[in-house]
């Protein structure tokens, strides 16, 4: 009974097929895209109305209206947690219910589990990102666009900037999950590091600690993909040192996730 | 075929697997036995790969688990808790499985229909019976057509009508050729279905033998004799000129005989005139065999039901009538 060797991107390529299929096949991961939608959509919906009955009242208040940076602020408070909850549970929902088991049956290589997996998770988490943002830009621009008219180059930048960092988060989370093996766990790390840290740092009112806020994967990316425009909060720095912070914390969430995945039992 | 060499997985201080060595072969259906706690769970998924040994070897088909190329298709298993996430349809559990082990997909409807479970394929896993789980864990095993199988207590939750199909499924699968590794609590289901037995105890390997001979070599024949005027026979027996004869009383007043033949049992009991109601030869069963061979190693031992005089001798207790 000996099988023929088989290359290593056709193990990659059937594992992430079987990592699709999985959370395709779950009605948690729809309804949380789903809600990611929603959210983004009435947000963009009330926040395009006030900004529209504010011009209409006093059009010189056209000139403090950004797409980029609302849309932001709607990726930032409702689809990075979407983000969060979906790599959070597919990193780790398998130790709750005995499927792990069945799945390093399948694809014993640690290895090659974990990335298919992130790569899965990260593929969603663009799509879910960019498509919220570029629904968001879409309603704001129905509702002021007789107003201000959307600068393109940026309005890009949105959605792709959006879309490449909720694709590392997801990545972050997914290592984050797989180290943890707890979707309680991942989910707590995940709400301090995208929201708790940077805000108590903040409170501090002390400099080095709210530039150190900066630091942190939420702020990074929201600073990444409203490119510095983000309206409460302005890190020491801009541009794509940002992402690099947010492609740091990726890295690293993997490493952890897969020392951990190898050296313990599953 | 399935190799362990040595195979040793300590927890902190306590060691699960204590250098086990065996062999389990194909074309036979290879039964492993040990009470809670023995290991055998632990050397299931040590040659599975899904648990690191502390030392020593777990090979399937002379490789460790994690490097066979297409390993879903070399082996198949039932681990226990493995079915996956409750909102997932069985044929999706299935297809993903099938995905990520590069088996085709026909394979699902395939197995679907060989465990029985079709009409509810497309239910989510988390509204099925234990059997129905255990069946759609069975079919995850099948979905590879694999030359080894492994199967943690496969008859878990099944009913008759389940037990006797896993009792052919797994006859069937071993005259193909295939390696069949099955582990079970019920010893009757195992003298009937297994070729061979591998038993732990404690960790430690207690035997390792065809069933047969196992049973023959370690069972201890007694004869049963039911008579209303045991003391008679009893003071016969011990004067029996063949040499020591114990006869010891069994449940419901019977009398268990050990060194003497049913035929040297009748003439004694002729001699002394005693009535005999019942005279059989007692069939030595896996049980006894398995509890003799694993008495000292029984990690969880519930306290007996009531203290039993230890009689041997002759101290028969009279039928209650």
């Amino acid at each position: 009974m000996t099988s023929p060797t088989v290359p290593a991107r056709r193990v990659l390529a059937r594992a992430a097929a079987m990592e699709w299929t999985k959370l395709a096949s779950v009605r948690t991961t729809w309804w949380c895209l789903g809600l990611g939608v929603l959210g983004m959509a009435l947000f963009a919906l009330f926040m395009g109305a006030s900004a529209a009955d504010r011009i209409a009242e006093d059009p010189d208040s056209a000139a403090g209206f950004s797409y980029s940076r609302t849309v932001s602020h709607g990726v930032f408070y409702l689809v990075q947690f979407v983000v969060l909850t979906l790599a959070a549970l597919a990193a780790t929902n398998e130790y709750a219910n005995g499927g792990i088991t069945a799945t390093l049956l399948a694809v014993p290589r640690r290895g090659v589990l974990l990335a298919a997996r992130t790569a899965v998770t990260a593929g969603l988490s663009f799509t879910a990102g960019a498509g919220t943002a570029a629904l968001g830009l879409g309603v704001l621009w129905l509702l002021v666009g007789g107003h201000v008219s959307p600068d393109p180059g940026r309005a890009a930048h949105t959605v792709l900037g959006a879309g490449v960092c909720m694709a590392l988060l997801a990545v972050l989370f997914t290592g984050l999950g797989t180290a943890l093996r707890g979707t309680a766990g991942t989910l707590a790390a995940g709400f301090l590091l995208l929201l708790g840290l940077p805000l108590v740092l903040q409170l501090s009112q002390t400099q080095w600690l709210n530039d150190l806020a900066a630091c942190l994967p939420g702020l990074a990316g929201i600073e990444f993909y409203a490119s510095g425009d983000v309206g409460f909060y302005t890190a020491p720095h801009d541009g794509a040192v940002n992402l690099w912070t947010v492609l740091g914390w990726a890295v690293a969430a993997q490493c952890v996730g897969y020392a951990e995945l190898c050296a313990r039992d599953a | 075929m399935l190799t362990a060499r040595e195979l040793t997985k300590r927890y902190g201080g306590t060691t699960a697997v204590d250098s086990l060595t065996f062999d389990v072969r194909p074309g036979l259906v290879t039964g492993f036995l040990g009470p809670n706690g023995a290991g055998k769970s632990t050397t299931l998924r040590l040659l599975l790969g899904l648990d690191r040994p502390t030392s020593g070897e777990a090979l399937v088909n002379g490789r460790r688990y994690v490097q066979l190329p297409q390993p879903a298709r070399q082996v198949g298993a039932l681990l226990d808790a493995s079915a996956g996430h409750p909102g997932r349809s069985a044929r999706a559990h299935l297809l993903a499985l099938a995905r990520g082990g590069g088996i085709p997909r026909r394979r699902v409807a395939d197995v679907l229909d060989e465990v029985g479970l079709s009409d509810v394929a497309d239910r989510r896993i988390g509204g099925f019976s234990l059997g129905m789980r255990q069946r759609l864990g069975i079919a995850a095993a099948l979905l590879g057509d694999p030359g080894v199988l492994v199967l943690d207590e496969p008859l878990n939750g099944l009913d008759l009508d389940g037990v006797r199909w896993v009792r052919g499924l797994v006859r069937a699968l071993a005259d193909e050729g295939r390696t069949v590794f099955v582990s079970s609590h019920l010893m009757s289901e195992m003298q009937l279905v297994a070729d061979r037995l591998v038993v732990v105890g404690g960790g430690r390997l207690v035997a390792d033998a065809p069933t047969a001979e196992l049973i023959a070599s370690w069972s201890d024949p007694r004869v049963v004799v039911r008579t209303p005027d045991p003391a008679p026979l009893v003071e016969q027996l011990r004067r029996s000129p063949r040499g020591p004869v114990r006869v010891a009383p069994g449940a419901d007043g019977v009398l268990l005989v050990r060194g003497a033949t049913p035929e040297e049992v009748g003439d004694a009991a002729h001699a002394a005139g005693a009535r005999v109601h019942a005279l059989y030869r007692e069939e030595a069963s896996l049980e006894q065999v398995y509890l003799d061979l694993t008495g000292a190693e029984v990690r969880h031992r519930a306290a007996p039901p009531r203290s039993r005089a230890a009689a041997h001798g002759g101290t028969a207790r009279k039928e209650d009538r």
